[in-house]
């Protein structure tokens, strides 16, 4: 029996963010979701699954997450990370913005990270292979 | 976040604040939550876990299906399975939280590493390792030739406040002995 990974999706209401949350909830793991805390409530629909849920704080999502999804506009990213940064030492970090930009300045702002970047299609597959290594 | 850890190697070995901030840069911070599970039976153990807050217990399960703990880890505290985190072979054991619980891990390959960046830190290793060994020959000792009140004492003794924090079948698995025993045994010495 595997131990099930804790997935946050930080950007889950962004276009890829949504695509992302699709595709995972396929999958076997607890999503933790995070959206900006001013968003409406009634949007943050989660069928009421046990293994998807939305987290009010992106520290609090990212410190109990195995792996991290980014899916925010690059505009944010820069705020968003330096927010979160503490708690993302050693762990894989998933850009599905698809700009060779945004990943260049992950690398640099989170060194002691893992940085990937894939579509959201593909979601699914890196993690499995983050998982096997 | 990395108080306690600090504080707890602090107590072995001296770091300055330059190799505290290196330090940080090996450990995960992870949040487990009462009941979540850091490794389950059949998968390697890829990390050694510092407890900054929380609790956490080792088990296996027999073909009967009972509980077997073999350790418990508070604040303070380091959980592995210690074979398989160094051997790289599937675990017998499984670790899982019994408090929403504040980690710090290290991955096998990063331990390594930081051994040879901080190499002082081989030396804090090695006397917690000497440390472990102490503690599981003794608890082999203890369950040989103790009887199981004894047994009891000791835990109390030796186990801070994880009795208060833990429900009674646990107390039980722990020191090998039934419910009913560890029962009257408890009774046996509120009555003294």
């Amino acid at each position: 029996m595997a131990t099930k990974k804790t997935i946050a999706i930080i950007g889950a209401l962004e276009e890829k963010g949504r695509e992302v949350v699709q595709y995972l909830a396929k999958g076997d793991y607890h999503l933790l979701l995070f959206y900006k805390e001013t968003e409406d409530p009634a949007q943050k629909q989660t069928d009421d699954s046990p293994e998807m849920e939305w987290i009010s704080c992106p520290v609090e999502a990212c410190w109990e997450a195995d792996i991290v999804v980014l899916a925010i506009p690059s505009e944010e990213q820069r705020e968003v990370v330096s927010g979160i940064k503490t708690v993302l030492t050693g762990k894989p970090v998933i850009d599905v913005s698809n700009e060779v930009n945004t990943v260049k300045e992950l690398e640099t702002s989170l060194p002691y990270s893992k940085i990937f970047s894939t579509l959201p299609h593909n979601i699914d597959t890196l993690i499995q292979q983050i998982i096997k290594t | 976040m990395h108080e306690l850890l600090f504080q707890n190697i602090n107590q072995r070995i001296n770091l300055s604040p330059e190799e505290e901030e290196k330090l940080k840069t090996f450990f995960i911070p992870k949040k487990l939550r009462r009941r979540q599970y850091l490794l389950q039976e059949g998968e390697v153990c890829q990390y050694a876990a510092f407890v900054e807050k929380g609790l956490l217990r080792s088990y296996s399960i027999d073909k009967k299906g009972n509980e077997h703990i073999m350790q418990f880890a508070m604040e303070n505290w380091w959980i592995s399975d210690l074979y398989s985190f160094f051997s790289g072979e599937p675990s017998s054991y499984m670790i899982d939280a019994l408090e929403d619980s504040e980690l710090l891990l290290i991955k096998r390959d990063r331990y390594e590493e930081l051994l040879k960046a901080i190499p002082s830190m081989e030396r804090y290793f090695r006397l917690l390792l000497q440390n472990n060994l102490i503690a599981t020959q003794r608890r082999l000792n203890d369950k040989l030739s103790l009887p199981a009140e004894e047994l009891y004492r000791t835990m109390i003794e030796t186990c801070d406040n994880i009795p208060q924090r833990i429900p009674q079948q646990m107390i039980a698995s722990f020191l090998g002995i039934t419910r009913e025993t560890l029962s009257r045994i408890r009774k046996k010495m509120a009555a003294k």
